[in-house]
């Protein structure tokens, strides 16, 4: 039961964090950071799964793999930011975070534009 | 008794004078009309427009037990089965694909719509929609480019079945058949083809690319165009569907005035 296990990191996260905060507040931050790292590590394993279906699913169709693996990686990356610009804005950096939100806008959209201009080929190609 | 003596002298003469008659059998007179009409060059031709069709059947065969009143619809029954067959699991195996991509596109979005940043949650719906159009309008080019290649084959068929045809009407003695009935027909077939070719195909690939374009954006809408290239694409196959009917309409109650079969 790995919800069980994220409720239970998370809850003593908080626990940690609440009682720190009256005498180091500048370590919760990396309670914080902690505890995000092991909810993400114990999700890996359902995310590998997902993936792996997702792959299969292709891989039974005429689908692109390519297309799907890069569709993948750009989710993949915006949850990374996620991950990383919450920390931040719970650290008070917002300006880093939004930092961080433009670069992930920036690397998804230089990752699609494959996917952009095979579009733009089809539509070129099927045009009279 | 003049008249009596010539009667006589004829019997006499073609009972005594060896004649010589030459004999032909059913297969020379066959192949000396197939030269005739030159019916091997039409098919040695037609096979560039059957494609698979007439893969491991022949085709001389087939004709020659046609012409001899013994037509094999079986063969050409199983063919067309097979052939409607392939092109069933073909189509189904689209489907599964595209529904396939719908379901991957769900499970995505339902991930990247849990993100808390509502720009890289759109940005990332974005990229994806454009991956299933992409894969979605590949599998539409695909369909697009078997309607044209049919199209072609029709025409091209048709184009070379023309003369042959109306030689046959002619020497069967289906002048009027020959003369107005079937050219209508033809031209009828003729027109079908020029008109998917050169309109129908072109106002739906247009049509087609506004739409995908259309719907990219919120900004960018181009949907009453692509409406209006709808409902004229929607006419003009209307009526031509209708001109096709009321052609082949008039041919059979022209032939069934004439007392002609209507094959």
């Amino acid at each position: 039961m790995e919800i069980i296990k994220i409720i239970g990191i998370a809850l003593v996260a908080l626990i940690i964090i609440v009682l720190l905060k009256q005498y180091k507040p500048e370590y919760t931050i990396y309670i914080s950071l902690l505890a995000g790292a092991l909810i993400i590590l114990l999700v890996m394993d359902k995310l590998t799964g997902i993936i792996n279906l997702l792959q299969s699913l292709a891989n039974k169709t005429s689908i692109n793999s390519t297309f799907l693996l890069l569709l993948i990686k750009i989710t993949g990356i915006a949850f990374l930011s996620e991950f990383a610009v919450s920390i931040c804005k719970d650290s008070g950096e917002a300006a880093i975070a939004n930092k961080i939100e433009i670069g992930t806008k920036i690397i998804i959209i230089s990752m699609s534009i494959p996917i952009i201009t095979s579009l733009l080929e089809i539509i070129l190609k099927l045009l009279p | 008794m003049k008249r009596n003596v010539i009667i006589f002298l004829i019997i006499i003469l073609s009972v005594i004078i060896p004649t010589n008659i030459s004999y032909s059998n059913e297969d020379i007179t066959m192949k000396e009309q197939q030269d005739e009409f030159k019916i091997q060059d039409f098919i040695s031709n037609s096979k560039r427009y059957t494609g698979d069709f007439f893969e491991n059947v022949d085709i001389s065969k087939i004709l020659n037990e046609a012409i001899q009143g013994k037509v094999d619809n079986n063969t050409l029954i199983k063919r067309i089965f097979n052939i409607f067959g392939g092109e069933v699991t073909k189509n189904i195996k689209s489907i599964v694909s595209i529904l396939v991509i719908i379901l991957i596109h769900s499970i995505l979005k339902s991930i990247s719509e849990s993100l808390e940043n509502d720009g890289i949650s759109k940005l990332i719906y974005y990229v994806q929609y454009i991956l299933i159009v992409t894969i979605i309008m590949s599998n539409f080019s695909d369909i697009v480019k078997l309607v044209q290649d049919t199209s072609n084959n029709l025409v091209g068929f048709m184009n070379m079945l023309v003369p042959l045809l109306i030689t046959l009407m002619l020497a069967t003695g289906s002048i009027t058949t020959s003369g107005l009935a079937e050219p209508l027909i033809l031209f009828t077939v003729n027109f079908v083809g020029n008109i998917i070719q050169n309109v129908i195909i072109p106002f739906v690939l247009i049509l087609t690319s506004l739409v995908v374009i259309s719907k990219l954006s919120d900004k960018v809408q181009i949907d009453k165009l692509s409406k209006s290239l709808k409902s004229r694409n929607n006419m003009v196959s209307r009526n031509y569907f209708d001109y096709i009917c009321r052609c082949s309409i008039l041919r059979r109650n022209f032939s069934k005035q004439c007392g002609w079969n209507n094959s």
